[in-house]
């Protein structure tokens, strides 16, 4: 096990930030994180990372308990924050070199380690550019490059592509991934459910600093009893119409709204098509149909009542 | 690992525009401000020696005698020219000497304007005829005390007296350029709450981001300071430069213990700033305004904004002088320029040693905490 943080308890003053929050982080991983804003994802690292005092609990990284002064586990960890932490002031390859020194104090492997990160992180054309240069994308780039100089065993991204543009954020989540193939252990905390998705081998959800539910994406769908989601464009549907869509087998709920018609249904074969036969027998005219699987915030929904994105 | 740090703290720093300006550019600006206001007042207050022509008509050879003692040396009073009447009239009207002394049955003065020379040459001649007056009527009525009366009369004709209190050309305006510099020195206060807040979690990312490392945070604070006090030392090594060499500001011939004297006013003043961020707690904003107005009233007291402050804290609350930075960082300077012991001095920079190891005590106490409440 990479991480470990047992019954963790943070508060602060009257609000419950961590509710007795279990978390493993097994070698090899990419764990996501995943959470509303607010659900004590930012807090849950800082206490993982010894920054954040807590009320109880016992957090060990590399099965050696994690302190302020573990400087032997912190050589080994990487962390990306939510804000850029670049220095105005330096040059890409000085804010990387700078962070990279705190960790490799040989010079010529330390300039080498920092080369390499430029490189992964695609800021070779920017190396003498001063942040306010950058853009927001290669902003969020370089900072990347400077928790992960150094090469660590384990990651901690924390919501790494937040205000970051479609393309930026595909070139990030993809060196997340091969950040993992190159044998890192990732902890990636987001809000965005699709990200998550895409990138974690495992997934954990937060709310009100408790996890809710976790395992890998296929599992946590799984657990809730949605199965199909069907959207239909329809023109105009009577009472017993709707009756007759609701009594279809393994339907669960249906909505009708303005020419659109949702229906939800269990996990059961055929779903689709016996809802096709239906309109058709029921002669409705229909537009466009689409048949979407569950996602993490179907799941989200089904446990707390609430969207991922309240 | 240290020299790592310090070497990019050296660089961060040395980009802060608002300090550079703040710590150098306006110190500069300021003293070059104070010369053109004050310069020639000082010039004003150095006794120079008054060109004057002397027409001995009666040859009065008491009063040439007393001239030329008194035209002689580098404390002389006089530059004397012995001429006549027509030629003393001529160096008058081309502004060459200040006045015409006359000798005759009573001395008489010509002048053609008039100014301090003038009016120098005027109580001179006045008190030489009194005293002549004096010794006269003593001789007539009271000739055995004529000896001891001349010998009381002789001292009144020292017009020039040096007072030696210190090596130094005493010069009031000069109290404004240690001032100047006390201010810079006390500017190092905002160098201290950087690498404070370079350091602390809960207030800047980049010292989060510093906490994750494996570096012991006092190692990184120290650093970073280190680098801070290197940059505010030579700073105002450089604004003490401009003072000396191109405003030609004499501070006397105690340069290297001025020196000295700075650079613990540079320790003296970072460690406040540091003391001051530790103190307080919120944003940096909150910090920086309330440095600011710490700066201010410590100046304030100290006297750098109206000098008599100073002397009415020194009497009234002496206790608020020995505890307040400002204060001990001029008197310092002015202890160093006035006397010519090390008395004063040497108090003054015990007092600030002694408000540096409480600063720096009271920041280690903050700065080394590891884990917070919040970020």
């Amino acid at each position: 096990m990479v991480i470990k943080a047992s019954n963790i308890v943070k508060r602060y003053g009257e609000l419950l930030a961590l509710d007795h929050l279990n978390l493993e982080v097994r070698e090899g991983e990419i764990l996501g994180l995943l959470g509303p804003n607010g659900s004590g994802k930012t807090t849950a690292i800082n206490c993982i990372l010894s920054l954040l005092k807590f009320e109880k609990g016992n957090i060990s990284i590399f099965g050696k308990p994690m302190t302020p002064d573990a400087y032997d586990i912190k050589q080994h960890i990487g962390v990306v924050m939510q804000n850029v932490a670049v220095f105005n002031e330096l040059t890409t390859f000085e804010n990387i070199d700078y962070f990279c020194g705190l960790y490799i104090k040989d010079a010529v492997k330390r300039r080498q380690l920092v080369n390499e990160a430029i490189d992964f992180v695609g800021l070779n054309d920017f190396k003498k550019f001063y942040p306010k240069k950058l853009s927001g994308g290669l902003l969020r780039r370089l900072n990347i490059a400077c928790g992960i100089a150094h090469k660590p065993k384990l990651i901690i991204l924390d919501e790494p592509t937040v205000a970051v543009d479609p393309q930026s954020r595909n070139n990030i989540l993809e060196g997340i991934m091969e950040l993992n193939r190159n044998g890192a252990t990732i902890l990636y905390t987001s809000h965005y459910m699709e990200e998550v998705e895409q990138i974690c081998s495992r997934i954990m959800i937060l709310d009100k600093g408790h996890v809710i539910a976790s395992g890998t994406k296929e599992a946590l769908k799984d657990m809730i009893s949605l199965g199909e989601k069907i959207t239909v464009e329809v023109f105009g549907l009577t009472d017993d119409q709707q009756k007759a869509v609701k009594a279809l087998p393994n339907v669960v709920s249906s909505h009708f709204n303005d020419k659109t018609f949702v229906i939800k249904s269990a996990k059961g074969k055929n779903n689709l098509e016996n809802l096709l036969a239906l309109l058709k027998d029921q002669n409705i005219s229909f537009g466009k149909i689409y048949s979407e699987l569950p996602t993490l915030n179907d799941v989200f929904l089904e446990i707390t009542g609430k969207e991922l994105r309240d | 690992m240290f020299f790592h740090v310090f070497k990019y703290r050296l660089k961060i720093l040395l980009q802060d525009k608002g300090t550079m300006f703040w710590t150098l550019m306006f110190p500069i600006l300021l003293a070059t401000f104070f010369y053109m206001a004050f310069g020639q007042l000082g010039a004003l207050e150095n006794f120079n020696p008054i060109d004057t022509a002397i027409v001995d008509t009666a040859g009065d050879e008491a009063f040439m005698s007393l001239v030329e003692t008194l035209s002689t040396g580098e404390q002389r009073l006089f530059n004397v020219k012995t001429t006549s009447m027509d030629e003393a009239l001529r160096l008058l009207s081309e502004e060459e000497v200040k006045g015409i002394i006359e000798t005759g049955e009573t001395l008489s003065l010509t002048v053609s304007q008039g100014g301090i020379s003038q009016s120098i040459l005027k109580t001179f001649i006045d008190s030489y005829s009194q005293t002549v007056s004096s010794i006269n009527r003593i001789a007539a009525q009271n000739p055995e005390s004529l000896q001891t009366a001349m010998a009381i009369l002789a001292e009144d004709l020292n017009f020039l007296e040096e007072l030696p209190i210190s090596r130094a050309n005493p010069d009031s305006t000069i109290i404004y350029f240690y001032s100047l510099i006390a201010m810079t020195c006390l500017f190092g206060g905002f160098m201290g709450m950087t690498e404070v807040n370079a350091v602390q979690a809960n207030l800047s990312y980049h010292a989060a981001r510093m906490n994750f490392a494996p570096v012991h945070k006092l190692k990184m604070f120290l650093s970073g300071i280190s680098a801070a006090l290197i940059i505010q030392f030579t700073k105002i090594l450089l604004v003490l430069a401009y003072l000396v060499f191109v405003l030609s500001i004499d501070f006397g011939d105690r340069i290297g213990l001025i020196i000295l004297t700075i650079f613990l006013c540079t320790v003296l003043g970072i460690s406040f700033g540091g003391f001051i961020t530790s103190l307080v707690k919120g944003g940096e904003g909150l910090k920086t305004g309330i440095l600011i107005a710490a700066t201010n009233v410590s100046s304030f007291l100290g006297g750098m904004m109206q000098v008599e402050i100073k002397y009415t804290i020194d009497t009234y609350v002496p206790i608020l002088s020995r505890i307040n930075p400002a204060s001990l960082i001029t008197d310092a300077f002015y202890a160093l320029y006035y006397f010519d012991t090390y008395n004063r001095f040497i108090e003054n920079i015990s007092g600030m040693i002694i408000l540096t190891i409480i600063f720096s005590a009271a920041t280690y106490i903050v700065v080394r905490r590891r884990k917070y409440v919040s970020i």
